[in-house]
């Protein structure tokens, strides 16, 4: 049916000379000026991954201080934080649609590249200098001991032009996927990947400019930083702070949705099952985004607000569970009587359903009235949003990693390793964040430990101990692949969609021949003998 | 069972508890589906199909979902009673002022006293805080209450509550303000209705104490310490001031006269003063001699 497919073969046929990405045009140059959406998707993998774990890092000094009621000291708030702005602006946001959406989203709907190559790489270094524009900020207050007034101007920047970054990422995805799909690949035919970071990107692009509008705020001098995340000293109305909003409550759904959009095509893949209610789960992903735009006022911490509004924000809270209802119930119907495999992705894939359901049931408790707003003071709400953006955008990411390295990179990575590493990761998230779900929901405080809640304390740092050797794990068996990991074959994990057709890794356009999509998304029966090898 | 510390706290755990129950019901059946599929249903040779091969109904798929929305609108619908209870004081509550900053809550009692850290409230009383804030945007955290509010600067909010048992209850604050964080903690404490008029809350120390808190409780509503007039005269320099009573008589203050002033006050009135008699005072005369101690001490000369 189709006659140009990639086969095992041609992965042969690439080390007798035929080039991928990977080997087009070497040296420094050919990566540093690229306008191939994979090797942009390369750069943002390193600048993230180092992120991450300076991120990470601040976090774990801020749960040490936290987590000992002696100890508790202001450099502990400091760091929290810090590793507050740079996760959430420099690494969760920026993660999926940067990484995965740049290596497998034009390949999926058979395209030869995205839209705006240049404006793709333009977008990678604008998030590096925003990026370092934010730790120089977090220097320079920490050399200013106390961390007594953080740069604001410096930190503000560097939003800025992390944001604009995601803004213009989402302005190339959107194009792409209007534009330069192949033409068998209609709107009904998109994976479910494609679907989610579509709606991701129509609020990198809608949301965006309200981050850009309250860092130009923030920047001019209007308001402080800890006025735009907390208080705000120069503007008792609430503005800043409702702009703000604006932006936050879709910011988790950029997260959330291209997360869900990989996770559902990876259970397909290893369920090798079509995906239970496929349009109804683009739809819930579509009215997640719509509906994350009107729940802003769910974020509206401190103003002062009319009790209508703080009624519909709660219930929008609540709409917004119905959506995320449907694609779990898709998830599970997928996963019922099929053909499972416990491929590393897979195991990823179900740690990600079980960990969004986690988060998704900690939201359900904050938008209750009554027992909402007492738990926001506390631990709880801050593991509930650990829930859902360690959840979604690191264990997304994840997925998507083990997903795609083989086509990625044209190597194969140790299954041992990688399955071991995903129950260490799993183990971590739960025991870092169970305890601060409990905790706070007895009365204790945000980042105040007294001596009730010490063992909690104790047992969520061991927890992130446990996480970071998983994720360290996780990091060395992928380096390690690229240089010792056999070569990946054309399609290891016997999938059907458009990227499985093309070789492992992608030559520079994409497709050796111009890719048919096939007739309908998933069909399983589609998979030839030479492909169904697990 | 020990009666909890707040007329809140019953409803606020009674729900978390449902929602506890719904949330294990729900990971629950997420749990079980996922270790089915990881048991019973692994793929058992490389060219296997999955046997049920259903597109997805639609119709099922709505179905779960309306009934997950059915019952998070009955939780919603269990939480906004309590909610809506929780946002508006009772109209005719004790009003207390509360400004906070960093590693400080100062308080303003309905009478005008202040107090730093230390809050009491009467046993059994509606008290409302209002809350202002000097810097950052902070919470009123009371765990025990199951109260917690937060407030901004620039803006004022409230928040209430009705404590039904005695103690001291922690209060912290709940939103990450800053480098002090930690530190601002404060306790509210619950005392009957009656020591309340003692005013705990003021640092009593020395030799005259009990005087000193007889003369809070009741003296003070109309007699300064500080030389300004009340409804009655001051008590700055009150032992060998000369005095002019009403009927011109001119007397200088002893002992003698403050313990008839308060055994008969009607007997002898300042001039200036006539308009508003002095109530008996149920004092006996051990407590009337620490009062009049505490009037001749040094502070007050």
């Amino acid at each position: 049916m189709t006659s140009n497919l990639a086969t095992p073969e041609t992965s042969a046929a690439q080390a007798a000379g035929i080039s991928s990405y990977l080997d087009s045009k070497r040296g420094l140059g050919g990566w540093l000026f690229t306008r191939d959406h994979k090797r942009v998707g390369v750069l943002y993998l390193i600048g993230i991954s180092l992120v991450f774990l300076v991120g990470g890092a601040l976090a774990m000094m801020a749960q040490m201080a936290a987590s000992v009621a002696e100890a508790a000291d202001s450099a502990g708030t400091v760091n929290a934080a810090l590793h507050g702005s740079v996760m959430i602006f420099l690494f969760a946001v920026p993660a999926i649609p940067a990484v995965l959406g740049n290596f497998a989203l034009p390949i999926m709907v058979g395209a030869k590249g995205v839209m705006f190559p240049r404006l793709n790489l333009a977008s990678f270094y604008l998030w590096l200098q925003g990026a370092i524009l934010v730790f120089s900020a977090g220097i320079v207050s920490s050399v200013d001991t106390g961390g007594a007034a953080t740069p604001v101007a410096l930190i503000g920047l560097g939003i800025f032009t992390v944001g604009l970054s995601s803004l213009l990422s989402g302005l190339n995805i959107l194009a792409t996927i209007h534009c330069k799909r192949a033409p068998s690949m209609s709107w009904s035919k998109m994976p479910m990947f494609v679907w989610g970071s579509y709606a991701g990107a129509i609020l990198q692009v809608l949301a965006t400019p309200m981050l850009l509008l309250a860092m130009a705020l923030m920047i001019s001098g209007s308001t402080s930083w800890t006025g735009v995340l907390v208080a705000s000293q120069g503007d008792p109305s609430g503005f800043t702070e409702g702009i703000l909003s604006l932006w936050y409550q879709p910011a988790a759904y950029i997260m959330i949705l291209p997360a869900i959009g990989v996770v559902t095509d990876v259970i397909s893949v290893n369920a090798r099952k079509r995906v239970y209610g496929a349009p109804v789960v683009a739809a819930a992903m579509l009215a997640m985004a719509a509906f994350s735009l009107l729940a802003w006022g769910g974020h509206l911490f401190t103003a002062r607000r009319p009790e209508s509004v703080v009624t519909v924000s709660s219930f929008l809270s609540l709409l917004i569970a119905a959506p995320a209802a449907a694609i779990v119930f898709s998830w599970l119907a997928t996963l019922w009587r099929g053909s499972i495999s416990l491929t590393a992705p897979m195991l990823f894939a179900l740690c990600f359903v079980v960990t969004f359901t986690i988060g998704g049931l900690a939201s359900l408790f904050l938008a209750i009235p009554g027992v909402g707003v007492y738990l926001k003071s506390t631990p709880f709400a801050v593991a509930q949003s650990h829930y859902v953006m360690m959840g979604a955008a690191a264990l997304g990411l994840l997925v998507g990693l083990h997903h795609w390295w083989p086509k990625m990179f044209g190597r194969t990575y140790s299954t041992v390793w990688s399955k071991a590493a995903c129950a260490q990761i799993f183990a971590g998230i739960h025991l870092a964040f169970i305890p601060m779900l409990l905790a706070g929901s007895q009365g204790m405080a945000r980042q105040n430990a007294t001596h009730m809640f010490e063992e909690y304390g104790q047992v969520a740092s061991r927890g992130m101990v446990v996480l970071w050797i998983g994720l360290a794990a996780t990091a060395t068996y992928l380096l390690h692949s690229l240089f010792a990991g056999s070569k990946a074959s054309r399609n290891p994990w016997a999938g059907v969609t458009l990227e499985w057709k093309t070789s492992s890794p992608p030559p520079e356009g994409n497709f050796d021949a111009d890719p048919v999509a096939p007739s309908e998304t998933y069909n399983y029966s589609d998979l030839t003998e030479g492909e169904m090898v697990r | 069972m020990p009666q909890a510390p707040s007329t809140f706290v019953d409803d606020v755990d009674g729900l978390l508890q449902l929602l506890w129950i719904v949330s294990g019901f729900v990971l629950a059946a997420v749990v079980i589906v996922i270790v089915t599929a990881m048991f019973r249903w692994r793929r058992t040779s490389s060219d296997e199909l999955p046997v049920a091969e259903g597109s997805g109904s639609a119709r099922l798929q709505i179905v779960a979902v309306t009934l997950f929305l059915a019952v998070g609108a009955i939780l919603f619908a269990c939480g906004w009673p309590i909610g809506l209870d929780m946002a508006v004081a009772p109209a005719n509550s004790l009003r207390y002022e509360v400004t906070v900053k960093q590693s400080e809550w100062r308080v303003t009692y309905p009478d005008g006293s202040e107090a730093t850290n230390e809050i009491y409230v009467p046993l059994g009383e509606d008290v409302r805080i209002d809350l202002t804030s000097e810097d950052v945007a902070h919470s009123f955290y009371v765990p025990a209450f199951r109260v917690s509010q937060k407030v901004r600067p620039g803006d004022t909010r409230s928040v209430w509550f009705r404590a039904t048992q005695r103690g001291a209850f922690e209060l912290h604050c709940g939103g990450d303000c800053g480098v002090a964080h930690p530190d601002m903690i404060g306790k509210i404490h619950v005392i009957g209705p009656d020591e309340i008029e003692e005013r705990p809350w003021v640092k009593i120390s020395g030799d005259n104490a009990a005087g000193q808190r007889l003369y809070m409780k009741w003296c003070i509503a109309c007699h300064t310490l500080d030389g300004n007039k009340l409804v009655g005269p001051s008590f700055k320099g009150l032992f060998g001031r000369e005095e002019e009573m009403k009927d011109g008589e001119k007397i200088t203050v002893d002992e003698a006269y403050v313990i008839e002033s308060i055994k008969e006050p009607s007997a002898k009135i300042v001039k200036g003063f006539e308009t508003q008699p002095m109530l008996k005072l149920p004092l006996d005369d051990a407590e009337i001699a620490s009062l009049v101690e505490f009037l001749k001490s040094e502070e007050l000369k």
